[in-house]
This record gives structure tokens, C-alpha cells and sequence, in this order.
């Protein structure tokens, strides 16, 4: 073991690790952008700190960034001599003969990702609808993400990548949780959405679009 | 409405993941897991135990399990 260079392995679990905390990061911008969270008065600054239409543009690149450096974390790992994972292990799932199902988890993570960048791109090709139903797979990925960390992870018996999962997991439930409840029942904020996503626009409400 | 685009902000953004990237790469190297023995049957991580890895106090001190890195084939 020894006399292996380990560098690339220490690559790609330091990169998955940043990699899973920026996809938090878009997946928690993404929320607040459409729960209403950073309007409550309690947190103006944030509001003032990031207008809605700030954290549209963040969010779609911190979701490209995360694509980018997830691409880094799969592929670093291709030129290290010990556990010589070919790309077809890596990218087909169940190829993989390290915890098929976990790596496995991993690769529909990236693929559903990849889709989801990709979105932002033909979102004037799609119904507003249909977009936003694609959205949420959003979710569906970073459980996927959570998941292939937490079970693929050599990091994970490590109490700091424990309190990492436990940390961002909880926060994006919480999120989501308060999204159900609060963040699509105002009927008005939805037809403001629908009008700027025909117009190919980052939403703002109106009462924002009135004050400039 | 004119997009901002914020290119300070997105520096600031690569710029932090640029440093967790060094700080993760440093904390890893550092308790590397790394064992030449081959990897051990069944589960490697006990979810029993997953939101409390230290245990209770009373609870009795359990070997230290070194995660074992194994080879593909």
C-alpha cells in the first residue's frame, strides 16, 4: 500500500466532500429563492444581501460549479494505481465492484444533475409546468448525493463527515419542510413566477418590480 | 431587467471552494484510512450508532475499526 501514490484518492474524497457541500449550497439557495424564507422581516439583511434576482443568477452557478467539480470528483480518481477504477465502473451503475449500490447512487446523482444544469438552459422550450416538475428532482439529488457519501464515503466513520451529513441533511429537510408549507400557497408569488419564466427572466415579485 | 452578474461574488465563491478543497485534502491526508488488508464482510458503518460515533459514556469502548481500502478487482 505503501509504495502507492495516494494522491488521487485523497483528491477525489476532499473534492466529493466540497462538491456535496456546494450542491447543499444550490439546493439551499434554490429554496430560499422559491419558499419566501429571505422575505420574512426578521432576516431583511439576508433579503438586502441577496435580492431574489442575485440568487437566481448564484444559484444556477453555484448548481453549474457543483456539476463541474462533481465531473473532478468521478474522474480524479481514474489515474490512481490501487483501486484502478475503470470509466465504465464509474459511470454505469451497479458497475462498480466497491459498493455497487452506493456508487451506483452516486452515478444517478450526476446524471440526474446533469439534466438539471442542462435545464436552465432550455427552460424557454418547456412549459413553466414542466420545468419546475423537473426541478424537484433537484431534491431527489442531493438524497442521492447524501446517500452515496454517507454509504460509499471512507470518510464517513469519521465523526467530522458525520456531523457534515447530519448538519446539511437536517438544514435541507427543514427547508424543504417549510417550502410545503408556506412556499406555494401564495397564488399571486406562482403567477408572478409563470409571468417571469415566459419572459425568460429570474423572478421577481411584484411588489419588487414596483419599487424598482 | 439586466441580470447582475456578479463576478465578485462567483470569485469569492471559487475562491472558498478553492480553500475547502486544500483544507479537506489536508484534514484527509492526515488520517488517511488506509490498510492493506482486505475490506470486511458486511456493513463498514453502523447507522445503529451514525448521529453518536463517540458512544454514551457508559457505553462499553469498542475496538477501533480502521476503514480498509481495497482494490477493485
Amino acid at each position: 500500500v505503501d509504495d502507492v501514490d495516494h494522491t488521487y484518492w485523497y483528491l477525489t474524497r476532499a473534492s466529493g466532500f466540497v462538491a456535496y457541500l456546494l450542491m447543499f449550497a444550490a439546493v439551499a439557495l434554490g429554496l430560499l429563492l422559491t419558499s419566501g424564507l429571505i422575505e420574512r422581516p426578521a432576516i431583511a439583511w439576508l433579503r438586502e444581501a441577496f435580492r431574489r434576482y442575485r440568487v437566481y443568477d448564484l444559484h444556477r452557478f453555484l448548481s453549474i460549479f457543483t456539476l463541474v467539480l462533481t465531473a473532478f470528483h468521478v474522474f480524479i480518481v481514474l489515474p490512481d494505481a490501487f483501486i484502478g477504477f475503470t470509466v465504465g465502473e464509474l459511470l454505469v451503475p451497479f458497475a462498480s465492484p466497491y459498493r455497487p449500490l452506493f456508487m451506483a447512487l452516486g452515478a444517478f446523482a450526476l446524471y440526474l444533475a446533469a439534466i438539471l444544469v442542462a435545464s436552465f438552459y432550455f427552460r424557454r422550450l418547456v412549459s413553466y409546468r414542466a420545468w419546475r416538475t423537473l426541478h424537484y428532482a433537484t431534491l431527489a439529488v442531493f438524497a442521492l448525493a447524501l446517500a452515496h457519501a454517507a454509504g460509499a464515503g471512507t470518510d464517513t466513520e469519521a465523526a467530522w463527515a458525520r456531523y457534515i451529513y447530519s448538519a446539511t441533511g437536517f438544514m435541507a429537510f427543514a427547508l424543504v419542510l417549510y417550502r410545503a408549507i408556506y412556499g406555494t400557497a401564495r397564488r399571486g408569488r406562482a403567477v408572478d413566477a409563470a409571468d417571469s419564466f415566459r419572459r425568460g427572466l429570474p423572478f421577481r415579485s411584484s411588489a419588487e418590480q414596483a419599487g424598482g | 431587467v439586466k441580470l447582475r452578474r456578479q463576478t465578485s461574488v462567483k470569485g469569492v465563491i471559487v475562491a472558498v471552494t478553492a480553500g475547502l478543497l486544500i483544507g479537506f485534502l489536508a484534514l484527509i491526508r492526515s488520517e488517511p484510512r488506509i490498510k492493506a488488508a482486505p475490506e470486511p464482510e458486511g456493513a463498514t458503518v453502523d447507522y445503529q450508532r451514525f448521529f453518536s460515533p463517540a458512544g454514551g459514556g457508559n457505553a462499553p469502548a469498542e475496538p477501533v475499526r480502521v476503514h480498509t481500502r481495497t482494490r477493485a478487482s
